[in-house]
């Protein structure tokens, strides 16, 4: 009799599904799916029927893009999202942020481009991506980059640490992944300086943003000076994160750990717990 | 294709759980691989039950969850491995199976699993434009072309510069 009652319900219940596909699922359903989508597509779905109007307002995903507020002369925010499972960040990092939760588990995805002026504003950029990366220390960040670092030279063996975090206060982030023009002893000197702010357990490179035609050959270069740096050398004085990585190995052509991407290889790095 | 390692028949040590689903059908689980749903964790946890019956949870959608949560608790299987069954798990299933998997998902509170079924969902839908959606997902649009007009006027930033395909 239970029985008979519960398969009722669950038949009116698929029936009811069955005239819409999607829009009956439960409102924390769907907002977690949407949470997938980017901004744009996420509100374009307030059009799809009147049921759908605000559904996309809930959420739990931010995309925090700075060209919107380009012109606008306040150059910090604050961002309350207790459930927040995504916060996507693209930008120049011009603007602080200061970011209040009470999610658990959720995910940063930063994505950062410098092009022929980087040298130029290094020193300042290292330590706007290290604030950056401390006020998002809760989630767990993946960090793209975009670089022209070509002309790059080692800002100078530092000054002040603090400037860039310190070695000890390294942040241990996921995902680090890398494009663009670099040279050699570029790409020593910006790593060397990176590893200062943060140090992340995967190394790939991305590889699914469309560019110049000429990137692609460049880019070849960049698994070759990974490998140099990462696996070959081993001279400490160069590199002084080198006594806090413990254990490096290489994939190639691992589609199945980032599907849809099109990664061709990714370096799995294993730190000294940092105190 | 990764398939579980089996250690023979269960030995008294290894516990196991009966689940059933609302068609009345009983799976033999290991205790290991059903306190991965947070809920059935609390079940067992409340009282020492072994059958937990599962009124909204139906065969289909039940056997697959139950092999994700065994191939989970496999100790042996490395984390790559998992990786990669989790994307053959919902790689060519279609939105209705789905969308079962996420309502079962978020009932057990597989959280894992809810936010992979997820993934793929919004994948689906990814790139597409508002037309094939409805289609799609059979949405029946009852706003007013007027009344449509106006709500994209009002947010038009979503509408700029898109190159989608309606395939």
């Amino acid at each position: 009799m239970v029985n008979q009652v519960w398969k009722r319900r669950r038949m009116m219940v698929s029936n009811s599904m069955d005239m819409d596909k999607i829009s009956n699922l439960p409102q924390p359903i769907l907002h977690h799916i949407l949470s997938f989508l980017s901004q744009k597509e996420a509100v374009q779905t307030c059009v799809l029927s009147k049921s759908w109007r605000y559904v996309w307002s809930a959420r739990p995903a931010i995309d925090f893009l700075e060209d919107f507020f380009n012109g606008n002369t306040k150059h910090s925010a604050t961002i309350d999202a207790p459930n927040i499972l995504v916060f996507n960040y693209e930008g120049n990092i011009s603007t602080s942020i200061c970011f209040r939760t009470t999610s658990s588990k959720w995910k940063s995805n930063i994505f950062l481009r410098n092009y022929a002026d980087f040298e130029y504003h290094a020193s300042s950029w290292f330590h706007k991506l290290s604030e950056l990366l401390k006020s998002l220390s809760q989630s767990v960040i993946s960090l793209k980059l975009i670089q022209d670092c070509r002309i790059f030279r080692q800002i100078e063996d530092p000054p002040d640490i603090n400037i860039y975090g310190g070695f000890d206060k390294a942040l241990v982030i996921e995902h680090l992944s890398l494009r663009g023009h670099y040279s050699s002893s570029s790409f020593k000197a910006f790593l060397n300086c990176l590893f200062r702010v943060c140090r992340p357990r995967n190394i790939s490179q991305c590889w699914y943003l469309d560019a110049h035609n000429d990137w692609q050959r460049k880019e070849e270069k960049l698994i070759e000076f990974l490998v140099e740096i990462l696996l070959i050398e081993r001279d400490m004085r160069q590199h002084f994160w080198r006594q806090d990585l413990e254990e490096v190995s290489m994939d190639e052509n691992g589609h199945e750990w980032h599907p849809g991407e099109g990664i061709k290889f990714r370096f799995r790095l294993k730190w000294r717990e940092l105190s | 294709m990764v398939t579980t390692d089996e250690k023979g028949p269960l030995t008294a040590k290894k516990k196991s759980v009966i689940i059933r689903s609302c068609d009345g059908d009983e799976f033999l689980v290991s205790e290991s691989a059903a306190v991965l749903s947070t809920s059935l964790k609390k079940i067992l946890e409340e009282k020492e039950d072994r059958l937990i019956h599962l009124s909204d949870i139906d065969n289909k959608t039940l056997a697959m969850v139950i092999a994700y949560l065994s191939t989970h608790a496999d100790d042996g299987l490395s984390d790559d491995l998992k990786r990669s069954f989790d994307q053959e798990f919902v790689s060519g299933k279609e939105f209705d199976v789905l969308k079962y998997l996420v309502l079962a998902t978020d009932t057990l509170q597989v959280t894992c699993l809810c936010y992979t079924v997820a993934k793929k969902m919004a994948d689906i839908m990814k790139n597409k434009l508002v037309e094939w959606v409805r289609r799609e997902f059979d949405i029946q649009n009852d706003y007013t072309p007027e009344a449509e007009a106006e709500i994209r006027r009002l947010d038009a930033w979503a509408w700029d510069d898109r190159q989608l395909e309606d395939d």
